[in-house]
């Protein structure tokens, strides 16, 4: 349950990962043949790739969340979604519905971001770890994880940002301030200027990120924080579009 | 044979970066330091001056001014992280290439000091570039920046602002003359402290990943009004023959107010001297920073001034530099 009470459910949550790449320095030495289309509402770890045959030492890992042409989808993805996101150009795509005290809200959002994660580290055996370290005949499961909260935080700079909806939910409204449909679609987020947001439902705090004007924009930006390295772990987020 | 696995996860959980301490080891040098107008080849004919906002405004700024306490170079990547060959600097200035240094909400990652420039200054550089003290630094790559505001000083007769700006907004006819005055208290961040960070370190006309200063120079901030303004709609100023300030609850000065807080109004860059070196100096600068900022402070400081890491460190206890 968000900080404002409303609760999530997603019913799609797609993702495309492309250029996976393990690095000696700036080499790639093994790589992800095909980029790889994922549904996270399919419970469980999915496996994306395995890469024998490194040789000892430390590696760099890097990976992208972009839109691509073409791609190999894992169970629980269906070809007509693929269809639809390579058609919008979408990297992203998440559809669901939130809920608070008998109000249903539905969303389905595309995003064609395209951004890179690098330099990825996350906590190994109790430490924190530059990228992977493979061992003498050893194996190192690397995950990827996606953290399907970060569309709905407050701000985009603040460490204690909370995760909220009603500020979407109030983006539905029909013609003339009319009742909404139920429905929001990212045109009703796009027409919330964050200058109009009343301070009471939260600062809606850009940081540095100058261009973000309004609601559509704030959640497009949040969308490219969703990539993760072993579970906490941090990449340095790089925008390739 | 080894072998290395790949999977992927979904997880709704939430954490705070960190940020890294070091202090990379360099030449030091002294940093002439100088602050201007982004010009308008920077933002495609809109920027400098004058220029058209997105709120259909033209806007012809007669004075830019702004007060700060410091300025400190960094190491780290700064929030606007380009990634294609050749973002324009229009791009740049447009915040259309703006990312996060890390993913989850929080400060970006600054990484190692490289330089400062600590002397409290104010400039109006509407008409021309203003010369600001010597800052010192290592040499490295310096990737991003910090601008922190002072609001000690006066600009334009208002004491304890730190951005003025005067000028005049036309559009359909309709003139307006105004101008924009904030305080420290309304540019702090989410810190409560006044200032903006992750700021860009670019090459001029150029890109990519920070800039290489290899020996005594001058650092180059541009500032672009522009994206201060870029989406105030000034119908919400008085009209009249003389200059007035934007209302205080207005829509037009929430949005002048929440834009202060942008990384990429301010942009640094690095021109290597070719005169001969100057001395370093120490002085005492009435300075607080975080306690959490006194350690790498003065890992940096007995680095560039070659003393012990210890004597610094006794002077700041509970923060206090030096």
């Amino acid at each position: 349950m968000f900080a404002d009470g409303w609760t999530v459910k997603y019913s799609k949550f797609l993702v495309t990962f492309s250029e996976v790449k393990v690095l000696d320095g700036t080499s790639a030495v093994a790589a992800l043949p095909r980029p790889i289309v994922v549904n996270h509402v399919t419970p469980g770890v999915k496996a994306l790739a395995s890469f024998p045959g490194l040789e000892t030492g430390r590696y760099g890992v890097e990976y992208a969340i972009g839109p691509v042409a073409d791609a190999l989808l894992l169970p629980g993805v269906d070809a007509a979604d693929f269809a639809t996101m390579k058609t919008n150009g979408w990297s992203l795509w998440i559809v669901g519905t939130a809920s608070k005290g008998g109000v249903t809200k539905s969303f389905s959002w595309g995003f064609s971001t395209n951004t890179k994660l690098v330099d990825c580290e996350g906590e190994l055996n109790g430490k924190t770890e530059l990228g992977t370290v493979v061992t003498s005949g050893g194996t190192d499961a690397i995950e990827l994880t996606i953290h399907g909260d970060h569309f709905f935080y407050d701000d985009l700079q603040d460490p204690a940002a909370k995760t909220r909806f009603q500020h979407l939910a109030d983006a539905d409204i029909g013609a003339n301030g009319a009742a909404g449909d139920g429905v929001i679609t990212q045109e009703e987020l796009a027409a919330v200027k964050l200058v109009d947001i009343p301070a009471e439902k939260g600062k809606f705090g850009i940081g540095g990120a100058s261009s973000v004007k309004d609601l559509g924009a704030f959640v497009a930006f949040l969308s490219r924080t969703v990539g993760h390295f072993r579970g906490e772990g941090e990449c340095h987020v790089q925008i390739q579009k | 044979m080894t072998k290395h696995s790949l999977g992927v996860a979904l997880v709704l959980a939430v954490s705070v970066a960190a940020c890294s301490d070091d202090v990379t080891s360099g030449k030091k040098v002294v940093l002439a330091t100088d602050v201007s107008l982004a010009p308008a080849s920077a933002t495609g004919g809109k920027g400098g001056a004058a220029f058209l906002n997105d709120a259909g405004w033209q806007v012809s700024l007669d004075k830019v001014a702004i007060a700060g306490a410091a300025l400190n170079y960094y190491s780290g990547a700064p929030l606007l992280a380009f990634h294609h060959a050749k973002p324009t600097l229009l791009e740049r200035l447009s915040g259309l290439v703006e990312g996060t240094a890390y993913a989850h909400p929080g400060h970006y990652s600054e990484g190692d000091t490289l330089g400062e420039m600590l002397t409290p200054f104010d400039a109006e550089f509407a008409k021309g570039s203003v010369k600001l003290a010597n800052g010192t630094g290592i040499t490295g790559t310096f990737r991003s920046a910090r601008f922190t505001f002072d609001g000690t000083r006066t600009l334009a007769g208002k004491a304890g602002a730190t951005v003025y700006l005067a000028g005049t907004a036309t559009k359909d006819g309709v003139t307006r003359l105004f101008t924009a005055t904030a305080t420290q208290a309304e540019v702090v961040d989410v810190e409560n402290l006044p200032r903006v960070e992750g700021c860009s370190f670019t090459p001029a006309g150029g890109i990519s990943d920070g800039v290489a200063v290899t020996d005594n120079g001058t650092i180059h901030l541009q500032v672009a009004p522009i994206l201060w303004l870029s989406d105030v709609d000034f119908s919400d100023a008085a009209a009249g023959t003389e200059p007035t300030e934007l209302p205080p609850e207005s829509r037009a000065r929430r949005a002048f107010v929440r834009n202060l807080k942008g990384a990429a109004a301010f942009q640094f860059s690095y021109e290597k001297s070719s005169s001969s070196p100057r001395e370093l100096h120490s002085h005492r600068h009435e300075t607080f920073l975080p306690s959490r900022r006194a350690v790498p402070y003065c890992r940096f400081v007995a680095r560039l001034l070659e003393r012990r890491n210890w004597q610094c460190l006794r002077r700041h206890v509970g923060g206090r530099v030096y």
